[in-house]
């Protein structure tokens, strides 16, 4: 067999000077011979399946590509058939040159070529891939050499991004030499239609809709959009491919060029599509196991970790916290100073401001500019603003460079708690004890360690609680199917909105009863900072709730609440308080405490009080509850 | 204006695209030193998808909307940093002389490790003359960084 094929590469490679028909009679002839068994073997084989993105049967869904466009497969049938797609494949590599070259299979599906003339020896291609151009020249304009993951962290004010998100960068030869911002982010993302509204938007993300593909757009544009605009750090994960490696991934990319995926949030998202490209890259890793019907980015980039892929890394700080590292440079006196100049309160020729140093005029212009500008983010900026922000920048050109050096955080995000939760608990009310027991499917609430997170920001999405009674049986104490807290701190440059909103079932104790009741609630207020350790929130709210087994079914609720949260080094302390004015004409007045101790990051003990009362019922509870994260 | 090299760019239909000069209609290029972000970014929407509307943008091209051939700064006929994108920027890397968007300019320009400093430091003392109005395009901001280049011994090679 291989001196068969051997046979033919001699062959083929003489009949290059020849017509191109007898070439393709040669070649076509040299497939026919291929080995069953070697096909086969092929069409089972991993690296196959991979550069298919073929995905085997589950309870789910059947074997099939998880590819949803046509012009992916040579072969009708090439998206449930590896083999039928092999086939056709084969055939295309061998078919007559086209008009156009570059539509030839050579042309259109080099990583394919590469893996399979070398697994079947197959004799020459019929024409150099040097003859595809818009191939080689989309490569040479990328010179891709080596390969960075990179981590966009959490987004306090939107809600999904929360998950954080990932990318890839291609970087050339030189880039330590050159610039990382010149290199190519690869992106997996949805293409939604602008006109959309948020809700739909949500909806369809969430649930499939969206049609997903991947883009290259240059790195800054990414550092720009993540890092300045939405104010998220950005952790570079610099990975040890080989050019090799990093060639194969390339090549697949370019196949999956205007290639159409299902986009779902959970699992098909932006990064399980980048664990398969790595996987195409490096074929003897295995990446995806245990994502296939939830992929949250951070776990993926643990995946990639412990494949031991990652050589190295690099933390790019966000915009905002840039300004805050340098707005904490200057006294409460000179932060005045610095919005009033940004206001145009104020000019140079202030007395006060010129009986500064060099230095510390810097360090107000440079606070006054980058306020101007933040303020700009979400407006068109003025004539006004424009020639102020020129003036402050062309006066800061003379003075002396300001040093802006923001702390990297002193946990990377791979290193906070796993994302997966099971809690056990006991606890009592009304001397009748209880144990409970607690999963949740994501991901971080206000309590949990925060270390790795985003201070100030929760999001859990499905978390259920199971109560046994003493003498009883297991019932749901409560259901949580989203919950997200966004408190960022106001000061005096920022002045971002508190808010919070939770949908899902809990018990509500009422006198003689507990009903399982059907719930939303939000709220929106502020949050300021409390000394270093913490921060402290108020905020108006409101709770609907349906529940069935009453005679007024629905209850709306209006009214406040108020807490603090601080994040001791060994641990973190939240308290509080919940007013509501109910339609049914009752008032409901609640407090909790909740202590919560973290050891060797992926365990924790939480302590929780709760007091409530409603007309003349009153329920007080505690809590002590085992959490492991995993 | 030799080195700004006019690249037929790859956008998603892969049609090699006519190259006609920066600055046509909706191109970006002639935009405004200080422009400000349009409107409000539907933050939720945008980051449930990790997406952008419409525009399958695949490498080789600063993915404007509706513009299908920028004015790019090359780098070795490869690498390209568009001007007007990063000039929020360069604006402030040029007040102090250094930084990310400073270098990738530099880069694109084909300037030698051993001058990027030196071309940092020139543009951060001809800051007056290079931003000389709030209202200039990028496109004269570019000119005007190319006399002081011009006018200097170690950068002029660069443009000549």
């Amino acid at each position: 067999m291989i001196d068969a094929i051997k046979g033919k590469v001699a062959s083929a490679c003489l009949c290059v000077c020849l017509s191109l028909a007898t070439v393709q009679v040669m070649a076509a002839s040299s497939i026919d011979s291929l080995s069953e068994d070697d096909i086969n073997a092929v069409a089972k084989s991993q690296e196959w399946h991979r550069l298919l993105h073929f995905q085997d049967a589950h309870w789910w869904s059947g074997a099939e590509s998880q590819v949803d466009d046509d012009d992916f497969f040579l072969a009708a049938d090439g998206n449930r058939s590896p083999k039928s797609e092999l086939l056709a494949t084969l055939h295309g590599f061998y078919a007559p040159l086209p008009a156009e070259p570059n539509q030839h299979a050579i042309c259109r599906f080099p990583a394919r070529w590469d893996y399979l003339s070398k697994v079947l020896a197959l004799p020459a291609a019929p024409f150099a891939n040097t003859q595809c151009t818009e191939l080689s020249v989309w490569r040479e304009s990328i010179k891709p050499h080596s390969v960075t993951l990179v981590f966009a962290s959490a987004y306090l004010n939107s809600p999904s991004s929360m998950y954080g998100h990932t990318l890839l960068r291609i970087d050339a030869e030189d880039v330590s030499q050159g610039s990382k911002w010149l290199s190519y982010a690869v992106n997996f993302g949805a293409e939604v239609n602008a006109d959309d509204n948020s809700l739909f938007y949500a909806y369809k993300g969430l649930f499939g809709g969206y049609l997903g593909f991947f883009s290259i757009v240059p790195y800054y544009q990414k550092i720009k959009d993540y890092n300045r605009i939405e104010n998220r750090d950005l952790w570079e994960y610099n990975l040890n491919l080989s050019e090799e490696e990093t060639n194969r991934l390339v090549m697949h990319l370019w196949e999956l060029r205007n290639i159409d995926f299902d986009y779902y949030f959970f699992d098909e998202n932006c990064s399980y599509r980048l664990l398969e490209l790595l996987e195409v890259a490096r074929p003897s890793v295995s990446l995806r196991e245990g994502m296939e019907i939830r992929a949250i980015p951070i776990d993926t980039v643990r995946s990639v970790i412990q494949a031991q892929m990652v050589e190295s890394i690099e933390f790019r700080p966000s915009q905002a916290l840039k300004i805050e590292s340098t707005i904490a440079q200057l006294t409460p006196d000179l932060q005045r100073m610095a919005l009033s100049i940004a206001a145009g309160e104020s000019n140079l020729e202030d007395q006060h401001y010129q009986s500064l140093t060099p230095d510390q005029q810097a360090l107000v212009l440079r606070v006054a500019y980058q306020h101007l500008r933040y303020q700009e983010r979400k407006q068109v900026r003025t004539k006004l603003q424009a020639r102020r922000s020129l003036a402050l920048l062309s006066q800061l050109s003379t003075l002396p460079k300001v040093e802006i050096n923001p702390q990297r955080p002193d946990y990377s995000p791979e290193q906070g708690h796993k994302t997966l939760l099971v809690g056990v608990a006991a606890g009592a009310a009304d001397h009748e004890g209880y144990s409970e027991l607690r999963l949740r499917a994501s991901y971080h609430d206000l309590q949990d360690n925060a270390k790795g997170y985003l201070d100030g920001a929760a999001i859990s999405i499905g978390e259920l609680n199971l109560r046994k009674w003493e003498g009883d049986q297991v019932k749901i104490e409560d259901l949580n199917l989203i919950s997200i807290d966004s408190h960022s701190v106001r000061d005096r440059f920022f002045k971002p909105l508190t808010w919070r909103v939770q949908f899902g079932m809990d018990r509500v104790y009422t006198a003689g009863d507990d009903d399982l009741t059907t719930q939303l609630n939000g709220g929106v207020g502020v949050t300021y900072g409390l000394t270093h350790l913490g921060r402290y929130y108020f905020m108006l709210s409101s709770r609907v709730e349906y529940n069935e087994l009453v005679d007024q079914n629905w209850n709306l609720g209006v009214g406040g609440l108020t807490g603090v949260l601080l994040n001791f080094p060994n641990g973190t302390f939240n308290l509080e308080t919940n007013y509501y004015e109910f339609s049914s004409g009752n008032s409901r007045y609640g407090t909790k405490a909740i202590v919560n101790i973290p050891w060797q990051i992926n365990h924790g003990l939480r302590l929780s009080v709760a007091h409530q009362r409603e007309l003349e019922a009153i329920w007080d509870e505690w809590t002590l509850e085992y959490r492991y994260y995993f | 204006m030799k080195k700004i090299l006019v690249t037929a760019v790859l956008i998603g239909s892969s049609n090699l695209a006519m190259a006609v000069m920066p600055g046509g209609p909706d191109c970006g290029w002639g935009n405004m030193l200080f422009e400000g972000q349009s409107g409000f970014v539907p933050h939720f929407a945008a980051s449930t998808t990790n997406g952008t509307s419409g525009n399958a943008t695949f490498g080789m091209t600063t993915g404007t909307n509706g513009c299908s051939v920028d004015g790019t700064l090359t780098y070795g006929g490869s690498a390209m940093v568009n001007l007007s994108k990063v000039m929020d920027e360069f604006i402030v890397d040029a007040s102090q002389g250094e930084g990310d968007a400073m270098n990738a300019v530099a880069v694109s320009m084909g300037i030698a490790p051993e001058d990027r400093e030196h071309f940092g430091k020139t543009v951060n003392t001809n800051f007056n003359a290079i931003f000389v109005s709030a209202d200039a395009t990028v496109e004269e901001v570019y000119t005007n960084l190319l006399s002081v280049m011009k006018a200097d011994t170690l950068l002029s090679k660069y443009v000549a």
